[in-house]
């Protein structure tokens, strides 16, 4: 089960829990706000995500680790919107009666959503700059940047 | 349909047009030359109708397309 959401991860409570008595290992992976990016103060992350292609992409991806895996339930969600520090982003929780099969499935699940779900992120810095983060987009206006100022800041 | 920076650089979220473009690709290098995206095709992924789909897929009348500059989910 796979949730898209604008509220906090920290307040879904059931909805991200599986139950079954078979399980004997439960992995939890939660993907928090981090207060650094590249040497600079974050403020927070924003997040924006195309929603129907991200929840087909999500869904698909813990199909498959139930194929790959022999595992029991995967309850998943990820935030979009903006997340400040130290709150959650992303969690990925796995239950299978033993707990190989439980880490090598969410290990392949947090990997293929960060590389096939359509959402992108925003880092928010404290000095009021803000980046989107691995587009291309990046890389140039930060050149632009660089020419226009002279020196190497990663600025906007 | 837009969304981050490709959103941004367009300054729309969204918008209906008539092309005579016919594939994915042809309408990408349409806007582009409009708008100077800046972004080239090969880092983008493209979806129809809400699937991921090829460059190469030909366009029918109601498509909705939606262009997709590198992820970064997670």
């Amino acid at each position: 089960m796979f949730y898209l959401s604008d509220k906090r991860l920290e307040d879904m409570g059931e909805r991200l829990s599986a139950k079954n008595e078979r399980g004997g290992a439960w992995v939890w992976f939660e993907g928090r706000v981090r207060n650094d990016h590249e040497h600079k103060e974050v403020t927070h992350l924003q997040y924006e995500s195309y929603e129907k292609l991200t929840v087909t992409e999500a869904q698909r991806i813990i199909d498959e680790a139930k194929q790959k895996y022999d595992i029991l339930d995967i309850r998943s969600a990820h935030r979009v919107g903006n997340v400040p520090v130290g709150e959650i982003s992303v969690v990925v929780g796995v239950l299978a009666e033993h707990r190989s099969a439980a880490f090598d499935a969410c290990r392949y699940v947090i990997d293929q959503y960060k590389k096939r779900l359509a959402i992108w992120k925003k880092t928010n810095y404290a000095d009021g700059q803000s980046v989107w983060v691995n587009g291309q987009g990046d890389s140039r206006d930060r050149l632009a940047a660089e020419e226009n100022i002279g020196e190497d800041m990663h600025v906007r | 349909m837009y969304f981050s920076v490709l959103r941004e650089r367009r300054g729309l979220d969204e918008e209906k047009l008539t092309t005579r473009s016919e594939t994915c690709e042809a309408l990408y290098q349409e806007l582009n030359d409009r708008y100077e995206f800046g972004m080239e095709i090969k880092h983008l992924r493209v979806a129809v109708n809400d699937q991921f789909a090829v460059w190469q897929t030909v366009l029918r009348d109601g498509d909705k397309v939606a262009f997709l500059a590198p992820v970064s989910g997670g």
